[in-house]
C-alpha cells in the first residue's frame, strides 16, 4: 500500500531547511566578516582607509567600547595600532609617553622602591575602552591600596602616615582616617639682611605661627565699620587683596606694589603728598631723604630751584676752597642732612615702615642706613600637597574656611583644618547630602616635583639596582673562590651602570 | 517514575548550575575592578574562560548524541547538563562582559550566544508541551496507519463515483490533494490541495484548478450535486457515499496535519539553535583572538 502514497514532505528534514549548510556558511562567513577581513587593515594605512570606508567591518569592529572622550581623535580612533603597537602584546607605556611626555612619577624612584608597582603600567591604571568609566582613576583604592599600610609597600621608611579614607563618617569605622592638615610654611633664620628660609612642613594642629616678619592685622583692614583710605572711609573685602590666578584656584602673591600701596603710601612730607620714599632698601630711602632735603635747602639758600649740577656739587661736597668756606659748608649741611636723618628716623622707627615692618638698628656702620628691615616672605602656597580650586567653591564665604576676621597678627596661619573640609565634603561615597570626595579630588598621583615617568622606566628601580650590584658583587666572590687568583680591578668593580642623573 | 531531561538524576545539574551561577554573582558583587566591570579584569578574564569552555563543551552535544559507543554518560545526562549549564551560560556571559555592549564583534558573540540561549529555551518548552499533544492526535494510531486510512478511502471513492463527472471530480480532489510540504505549510497546517471542478458541476462553465483546502470545496460540491439529485437513484447514492469519504477523509487529514505541525514544531527551533550555534563559536574565536591580537 504505502509504495503507493504519494511523495508527501511531512517532516522538516523533507523540506529545504538544512541545519548543516547553513552551519557551514555562517560559521565562514562569521569568520571571514570579522577576523580575516578586518586583519586588512593590518597590511597598510591604505587598506585601512579603504576598508574604513567601505561597509565592511574593519579593526575598529575589534574594540571593546568607546575610546574615552580625549582620545577620541582620528589618530587613534581610527588607527588601533597607535596603541596596539605589536600583536599579542599588552600596550606598552611608550605608546602613552609618546603624547603623554611630561608625566611625571609619583616618587623618587632613585630612592624609592615600591614593589606594589612593579610590573605596573600606564594601562594598569588608565583603563580604555571602558566607557563610562573615566580614563583617570577616581577610586580611593589607587591610593589606598598603597598608603593605606605604608608599610606593606616595601617602601624604604616614611614618614607619611597611613590613610585609608577620608571623611568625618568614616572615623572610627576605618584604621587610618585622613591626618590633620599639614601646611609647608617658609621659615626663616637669621636676621636682616644674612636671613635664611626653608620650607617646614607644620601640622595645623599644632598651631604653627607664620615667620613672614610682616605685621598685618587682618581684623583692623576687614573691619565692618571700614577704615580709613586715602579717599576716606573704605569697608575692604577679601577679594580687595587676594585675587586668584588665570585658573581661578590658588590666589596671586600678595605685593606691596599691587596690594598696600594704594592705601599705605610712602609720604614723608605732608607738605609734598607727591613725594614717597622708595619702597625697598633702606639706604636708599636715606639717600632719597638726604637729596630731597638738600634740595630744600639749597633752594632756601638761593631763593630759586637749584640745578641738578648745584645739587650734586653740595651733596658731593667738592674740595676745595678756604677753610672758613668749608666751615661754613659743613654748618650748612647739618641742617639738611639733620632734617633727613630725623624724617628717616621718624619713618622708620614710627610711623610708615613701622606700619608693616620688623626694624632693626645696626650700629656696625657697615650701612649708610642704621635701620635695617627684616625681609618679608609670605608663604604663597601653604599647601602644595594638595590641589584647591578657589573658583569652584566661590559660592561659599571666605569666611567659611578662613578665619580672618578674628586674625590679630600676621604671624597667623588661617589655612582650614580638616573639620572644615569635613563639613561639606567625605568620602568616596555621599553621606547625608555632602559632596563625596575621593583622595585624588585634593590629590595628585603624578606629581610634578617628581621626575618624570620615561626617565623612572629607563633608569629602573632602585631594588633592581641593588639586585644587579649584589649579583655583580656575587659573581667576583665565585670568581675569586674557584680561580684564587689576584684580584682585578676590573672584578671588583660592579658591572652595573650607573644611575642617571635625575631631573634637579 | 519518568525522568525527564529537566529532573534527571534529581536535577543534579540544576544544583551544578545555581552554584555556578551564585558564585558569579557573588564574585561579581564582591570584585571591584578599575573603572566598569569588564571582560578585562581577572574575574572578566575567569568568567570568559569558564563562558568559552562552556560553549565549546555545549556544543559538543551535538556529537555525543551521534556517538552510540560512546561511555561518556547517558545522552539524557549531557542533555540535562547541556539545558542547565546552558542556562548558567547566560549569566556568565553577561556578567563577563560587565554588560558592556557595542557595535563590536564581541556584543555580536554576546547576541549570537543570547539567541543561541533562548532558542534552546523555546526548545525546552516545546520538548515538554507537544509530545503528549503528539500522542493524544495520533490516539493510538501512527502517521504511516493514517495515511494508509487516507489511501484506503481515496480506493473506495474512485470505485463509488458511478459516473464520469462524479469520477473526474474525485479524481481531481484525491490528486490534487496536499498534505505537508514546505516548512511554512507543516508549521502552519495550512495544506493546498486544489481541485479542478468538472463543468457539470459548476456554474461559469470553466474548469481550472481552485483551492480545495481541507477538502471543503468537494464536499461542498458534492452537497450541492445532491441537493439537485432530489429523485434519488444511483447517483445520489454515490454522491452520498462520496460525501461521507470525504469528510472523514477530511477528519483524517486534519490529524495527520496537526501530526506533521507538531513535528515541525518539536524540531523548528533546532535551525535556529544550531545553525547561530556555528555562528557564535566562529564568533567566540574571533573574539578570543582578537582580544588579545589587540590586547
Amino acid at each position: 500500500m504505502s509504495d503507493q502514497k504519494p511523495d508527501y514532505k511531512l517532516s522538516l528534514e523533507d523540506t529545504r531547511l538544512s541545519k548543516r549548510w547553513v552551519s557551514w556558511v555562517l560559521f565562514v562567513v562569521i569568520l571571514a566578516l570579522f577576523l580575516f577581513v578586518p586583519m586588512a587593515s593590518l597590511v597598510s594605512d591604505e587598506a585601512a582607509d579603504a576598508l574604513r570606508g567601505s561597509p565592511l567591518p574593519s579593526d575598529n569592529s575589534w574594540s571593546s567600547g568607546h575610546l574615552s572622550k580625549p582620545h577620541r581623535i582620528p589618530e587613534l580612533n581610527q588607527n588601533c595600532q597607535a596603541c596596539h603597537v605589536n600583536a599579542f602584546e599588552v600596550v606598552q607605556d611608550n605608546s602613552c609617553l609618546s603624547c603623554h611626555d611630561d608625566t611625571n612619577h609619583h616618587f623618587d624612584t632613585s630612592m624609592h622602591d615600591v614593589a606594589k608597582l612593579d610590573g605596573s603600567r600606564c594601562a594598569s591604571c588608565h583603563i580604555e575602552h571602558d566607557e563610562p568609566s573615566s580614563i583617570v582613576r577616581h577610586d580611593d583604592k589607587l591610593c589606598s591600596s598603597c598608603h593605606a599600610d605604608m608599610d606593606k609597600t616595601g617602601a624604604v621608611a616614611t614618614e607619611l602616615v597611613d590613610v585609608d579614607s577620608f571623611g568625618k563618617e568614616q572615623r572610627g569605622k576605618r584604621n587610618a582616617p585622613h591626618p590633620s592638615f599639614k601646611v609647608s610654611m617658609l621659615v626663616s633664620d637669621g636676621k636682616a639682611d644674612a636671613m635664611t628660609w626653608s620650607m617646614r612642613r607644620v601640622a595645623l594642629a599644632d598651631k604653627p605661627l607664620e615667620e613672614s616678619n610682616l605685621i598685618f592685622p587682618h581684623d583692623v583692614h576687614l573691619n565692618p565699620e571700614g577704615i580709613d583710605a586715602p579717599d576716606g572711609n573704605q569697608v575692604l573685602a577679601c577679594n580687595d587683596c587676594h585675587v586668584t590666578d588665570d585658573a581661578g584656584e590658588l590666589m596671586r602673591p600678595i605685593s606691596m606694589e599691587n596690594n598696600c600701596r594704594s592705601c599705605h603710601t610712602l609720604v614723608f612730607d605732608p607738605d609734598a603728598p607727591q613725594r614717597e620714599v622708595p619702597h625697598g632698601d633702606p639706604d636708599t630711602v636715606l639717600l632719597t631723604l638726604e637729596e630731597y632735603y638738600s634740595r630744600q635747602f639749597l633752594r632756601d639758600s638761593l631763593g630759586r630751584n637749584p640745578t641738578p649740577q648745584e645739587v650734586s656739587d653740595f651733596i658731593l661736597r667738592r674740595p676745595g676752597g678756604t677753610v672758613a668756606r668749608r666751615a661754613e659748608q659743613a654748618l650748612n649741611l647739618a641742617s639738611p642732612w639733620g632734617k633727613a636723618n630725623s624724617v628717616t628716623k621718624e619713618i622708620f622707627e614710627k610711623t610708615t615702615c613701622k606700619t608693616c615692618h620688623e626694624i632693626s638698628i645696626d650700629e656696625s656702620g657697615n650701612y649708610l642706613s642704621k635701620w635695617r628691615v627684616d625681609p618679608i616672605r609670605i608663604t604663597e602656597q601653604w599647601m602644595p600637597k594638595s590641589e584647591f580650586d578657589h573658583y569652584k567653591h566661590r559660592a561659599s564665604d571666605c569666611s567659611l574656611c578662613h578665619d580672618a576676621t578674628g586674625s590679630e597678627q600676621a604671624s597667623d596661619v588661617l589655612m582650614p583644618d580638616l573639620p572644615v573640609c569635613e563639613s561639606c565634603h567625605t568620602g568616596e561615597r555621599t553621606h547625608e547630602n555632602k559632596t563625596p570626595s575621593s583622595c585624588v579630588s585634593c590629590h595628585q598621583f603624578h606629581l610634578p616635583e617628581q621626575n618624570d615617568w620615561r626617565q623612572a622606566l629607563e633608569s629602573g628601580s632602585a631594588r633592581k639596582v641593588v639586585e644587579q650590584i649584589s649579583l655583580a658583587w656575587q659573581q667576583t666572590d665565585q670568581h675569586l673562590a674557584s680561580d684564587n687568583k689576584a684580584i682585578s680591578t676590573s672584578l671588583v668593580t660592579p658591572v652595573v651602570a650607573p644611575l642617571k642623573p635625575l631631573k634637579p | 517514575m519518568y525522568q525527564s531531561i529537566l529532573n534527571f538524576k534529581r536535577a543534579r545539574y540544576l544544583w551544578l548550575a545555581l552554584v555556578v551561577s551564585v558564585m558569579s554573582i557573588a564574585a561579581y558583587q564582591w570584585h571591584q575592578p578599575i573603572g566598569m566591570p569588564n571582560g578585562g579584569t581577572w574575574l572578566g578574564y575567569t568568567l570568559g574562560t569558564i563562558g568559552a569552555l562552556l560553549i565549546v563543551w555545549l556544543l559538543l552535544l551535538g556529537m555525543r548524541k551521534r556517538s552510540y559507543n560512546s561511555n561518556m554518560g547517558t545522552v539524557q545526562g549531557w542533555t540535562s547538563a547541556h539545558v542547565y549549564l546552558g542556562t548558567a551560560l547566560l549569566l556568565i556571559g553577561t556578567l563577563h562582559g560587565g554588560f558592556q555592549f557595542g557595535m563590536n564583534v564581541h556584543t555580536l558573540t554576546y547576541v549570537l550566544m543570547v539567541v543561541v540561549i533562548l532558542s534552546g529555551f523555546f526548545g525546552i518548552f516545546v520538548y515538554l508541551k507537544y509530545p503528549n499533544l503528539l500522542t493524544v492526535n495520533r490516539s493510538g494510531d501512527t502517521l504511516d496507519s493514517l495515511l494508509d486510512k487516507v489511501l484506503k478511502i481515496d480506493e473506495r471513492s474512485r470505485r463509488i463515483a458511478a459516473t464520469p463527472d462524479l469520477s473526474r471530480l474525485v479524481d481531481s480532489a484525491i490528486d490534487g490533494c496536499e498534505i505537508g510540504g514546505g516548512w511554512w505549510q507543516q508549521l502552519t497546517a495550512k495544506g493546498s490541495s486544489t481541485i479542478s471542478i468538472p463543468n457539470a458541476f459548476d456554474l461559469d462553465g470553466q474548469e481550472k484548478p481552485q483551492s480545495n483546502k481541507d477538502q471543503a470545496l468537494v464536499i461542498d460540491v458534492l452537497a450541492n450535486r445532491l441537493s439537485q439529485l432530489s429523485g434519488g437513484g444511483d447517483e445520489a447514492g454515490a454522491v452520498q457515499g462520496l460525501i461521507a469519504n470525504f469528510a472523514a477523509k477530511q477528519t483524517l487529514l486534519r490529524r495527520i496535519k496537526r501530526d506533521v505541525q507538531i513535528r515541525a514544531i518539536l524540531k523548528i527551533w533546532l535551525y535556529i539553535h544550531v545553525p547561530i550555534s556555528f555562528a557564535l563559536l566562529a564568533a567566540l574565536m574571533t573574539h578570543v583572538i582578537v582580544v588579545f591580537f589587540y590586547w
